[in-house]
């Protein structure tokens, strides 16, 4: 057995590396163990493509930390889009392209329905207004959201158990409608309106709400934050796959490798979803039997699949008046999300795929060969296990993806070189509930010693690393508590 | 209640039972008494009683990994029994509030006999399937009877069983060709004696026989609860309302008077976390009343202060007064300490137990 580590980190994605780079700069010892042969987990995962370096990950980014970009000196972060446009493409060619900004945003939505511009200014103004005043909620370890505004202390409780879509019922038209309602994740469960100011609350290269790229990719925030973990002397063993967690009473003591090497540590801050760590790795109920029956009952059924393309020129989303370094969302009507749900429940593929579409390589060109182009696809609220498997599915669904993109630039099958998927995998559910409960109660277990750190930590599923950050905290405090052996 | 089952005595209990007083208890018809209830719990102490206690809850847990399930479900670690030797213990839900509590026997080093007065087979069946541990009523398949008083190992004796057991302890025999189990749960001395159902009324019989020079009384429910009482011990159901919901954080050992029951080297059981963190505000304490008149349920004052309530309150015959179980402050529960109902009525905070155990005449 080797020397004790005051902190074991399970798993290198972003929230893991955030975590253990802030433990070891508090003098730390940390050992960072990756089940992979590199770290960066979501953001790595790099295609199968040949030539092209954009990754599998989301490449919008829209909730990193800022706090960590500043603490953990990440200014070689550069990016390529600051502030993306959003826009709904529609099949009627009405498409709807909504900035960040106030103004063009009312104009823009004005020719669909000049009441809805109306209603827009009046909901936008409330949702950033209360999302600014979450902030030391959703951003910092408070425990209770602290608002001060009398109007807004009763609108927060009512949109924790609203759903998006009835919130957004004073729209009329159906693109805004389906737009914001995409981001608000599964916008017709109760609950969903808090996700719609958890994401006005986010900020974006000092924007509130915005929307951006990473220059080369995800893959180069995994970069400077590895060198902000080698810097700061953590140790990194890539291909280590913790099988499970020791523990002494209730007390984690360390973690067993596949190999059968165990680990010891003060304490644990895993990477995983609740549920892998508490069901798969922590003894058999010592998270409690209650809570391992909750775990159980909440598995989670749905996810999001991420399809690329390579093509050899660029597409034409929205037509040639619409810049491509925009975000596309297609999703017709808010039906389609009660559409997808029920597929999901029935372990097959929706008729209508609900879909979030970039082109990196519109303002990075650098991320495919000379003259291609790559357009990455998020199909969310997709089955985790679909009955026929996926395998036997991941065909079908890239002829729906297709078809679902040739609606809005044709003639995308003549272009296309080469395709690719991630298939789902299994994240932590979201809920109004989740986005009320302060960081402190997300990160820490029944175990003692034992912390989460990373998405799953998160009041929403996002690259974000704050939880990262945050359970370093908690856990630097527990070691400092726990003095002694 | 679904179901009402006879248990495996109902044909000699119907027989004694002339009053048609019946009570259920579990789903099971029980005899609430057979004529007297406070002379069968006098004879407890005097000469010997025998009860019909196949109501109680009986499951066989059984697999290979039964002890890592009961060390994480128990309040004591199951590590240390051998077979043929039990323990009482508790056990907690996630935030330490009481859940149930009994005897848990170990049969052989992968089984395990749990015998308790409230059923919870949702929770220990769940739990078992995360261990892939097998959990199996045996109620039905059981009958037992419970023999108490001073004379209750000369009772054993005149059957023919060997009566030379420990306390918590028990021994599966054939007895003239009858497979029984006899053993020593139970909170007043005594013995209990497990036998298949279809051999019930050979089993009543020959005990029947070998009692009747001992005077022998059959003691009813009612007697039965006196005795709980006067042992002092809290019974759920009856005394207090156990937790059903798995993050309940009430009751808690502490105001039950149960932490005799948790062994602080036990590291690993369910809700030890929330129990140790517990605010111990509260404790189990025995109250006596000047009169005849039990007062369940009540509330307790001292002074201007609300400091408890009672539980479960009965007239005790041996101590010629209403006595009551009651969870209450800390600050009141010094022997002595004068408290007072709703009606205007004293209680004097006594030790427990009440009584001593109807002990066997032969220590």
């Amino acid at each position: 057995m080797s020397e004790r580590k005051d902190a074991i980190v399970i798993g290198g994605g972003v929230g893991g590396l955030v975590a253990a780079t802030y433990l070891a700069r508090a003098g730390r010892s940390v050992l960072l163990l990756e089940a992979e042969t590199s770290v960066g987990g979501a953001c790595r995962a790099s295609s199968s493509i040949a030539g092209i370096r954009s990754g599998f990950a989301g490449s919008a980014l829209y909730a990193l930390d800022p706090r960590i970009v500043t603490d953990l000196d990440l200014r070689e972060l550069k990016f390529a889009v600051r502030d993306m446009l959003s826009v709904a493409l529609r099949e009627d060619g009405r498409h709807l392209v909504l900035g960040r900004d106030a103004q063009p945003a009312f104009r823009a939505i004005a020719p669909q329905s000049s009441q809805d511009a109306q209603s827009y200014r009046k909901l936008r103004e409330e949702i950033f207004a209360l999302a600014h005043a979450m902030r030391p909620f959703w951003w910092e370890a408070a425990n209770t959201p602290a608002l001060h505004d009398a109007a807004q202390a009763q609108l927060l409780p009512r949109l924790a158990v609203t759903s998006a879509a009835s919130y957004l019922s004073v729209l009329e038209s159906d693109a805004l409608r389906s737009m914001l309602a995409f981001d608000a994740g599964k916008p017709l469960e109760s609950g969903s309106a808090l996700a719609l100011v958890w994401r006005a609350a986010q900020e974006m290269c000092g924007l509130q709400g915005a929307v951006a790229t990473i220059q080369s990719g995800p893959v180069a925030l995994i970069k400077v934050l590895t060198n902000a973990v080698r810097k700061a002397g953590v140790d990194i063993r890539t291909r280590a796959r913790v099988e499970r967690m020791r523990l002494d009473g209730n007390s984690v003591t360390g973690v067993v490798l596949d190999t059968g090497e165990e680990i010891a540590g003060r304490s644990v801050l895993s990477g995983l979803t609740r549920r892998a760590t508490l069901l798969n790795l922590a003894p058999t109920a010592s998270a409690g039997f209650a809570e391992t029956q909750k775990l159980m009952r909440a598995a989670p059924r749905a996810g999001e699949a991420l399809v690329l393309f390579l093509l050899n020129a660029i597409p034409d989303f929205g037509g040639a008046n619409i810049p491509q370094t925009a975000r596309f969302v297609i999703a017709d009507r808010l039906d389609d999300f009660a559409e997808a749900t029920t597929a999901v429940r029935d372990g097959i593929l929706p008729d209508n795929l609900l879909l979030e579409v970039t082109v990196p390589t519109a303002a990075d060109p650098a991320l495919a060969p000379s003259g291609q182009h790559v357009v990455s696809v998020r199909v969310t609220r997709l089955p985790l296990a679909p009955k026929q498997g996926w395998p036997a599915l991941t065909g079908k669904l890239f002829e729906k993806v297709v078809t679902a993109l040739e609606r809005h630039t044709p003639h995308l099958r003549e272009g296309l070189l080469a395709i690719d998927a991630r298939m789902p995998v299994e994240e932590e559910p979201e809920s109004g509930t989740r986005l009320m409960t302060a960081y402190a109660e997300r990160i820490n277990t029944p175990i003692e010693g034992l912390f989460l750190c990373g998405a799953s930590a998160e009041p929403m599923n996002a690259i974000s690393g704050r939880a990262g950050r945050l359970a370093a905290g908690i856990a630097n405090a527990f070691l400092a508590r726990k003095k002694g052996p | 209640m679904s179901l009402i089952r006879a248990t495996p005595f109902h044909a000699r209990t119907s027989a004694a039972n002339r009053l048609n007083a019946w009570t259920n208890r579990n789903g099971w018809t029980l005899a609430a008494h057979y004529g007297d209830p406070a002379a069968e719990a006098l004879a407890a102490r005097l000469t010997a009683i025998v009860a019909d206690i196949s109501w109680r809850w009986r499951v066989m847990i059984e697999g290979v990994r039964t002890e890592e399930f009961l060390s994480r479900l128990l309040t004591r670690d199951p590590a240390r029994l051998e077979p043929g030797q039990a323990f009482k213990a508790l056990w907690l839900t996630d935030r330490g509030g009481v859940r149930g509590a009994g005897a848990i026997a170990r049969l052989s080093p992968d089984a395990f006999r749990l015998v308790a007065t409230e059923s919870d087979l949702d929770w220990i069946a769940r739990g078992a399937a995360l261990f892939d541990v097998r959990v199996r009523e045996i109620g039905e398949e059981e009958g037992g009877l419970a023999i108490i008083g001073p004379y209750a190992r000369n009772i054993a004796e005149a059957a023919g069983l060997d009566a030379t057991l420990e306390a918590l302890n028990f021994r599966t025999v054939s007895w003239r060709g009858l497979d029984v189990t006899l053993s020593r749960f139970g909170e007043h001395g005594g013995y209990e004696l497990w036998c298949k159902a279809d051999d019930a009324l050979l089993v009543w019989n020959r005990i029947a026989k070998a009692a009747e020079p001992f005077a022998f009384g059959l003691a009813g429910t009612d007697a039965m609860d006196v005795l709980d009482l006067e042992a002092g011990v809290p019974r759920p159901g009856r005394d207090y309302q156990a937790a059903r919901k798995g993050f309940a954080a009430q009751p808690t050992p502490a105001e039950l008077g149960l932490l005799s029951l948790i062994d602080n080297d036990h590291l690993c059981f369910n809700g030890r976390a929330a129990f140790l963190l517990a605010a111990r505000r509260r404790t189990l304490i025995g109250v006596e009343f000047k009169d005849e008149t039990p007062a369940p349920h009540a509330a307790l004052t001292h002074g201007c202060r609300r400091v408890g309530e009672t539980m479960n309150s009965l007239y005790s015959p041996a101590l010629h007064r209403a006595i009551a179980l009651a969870t209450a402050d800390v600050s009141v529960s010094a022997r002595g300490t004068l408290l007072m109902l709703p009606q205007g009525a004293q209680a004097r905070v006594v030790s427990l137990p009440f009584l001593p155990i109807p002990d066997s005449i032969t220590k």
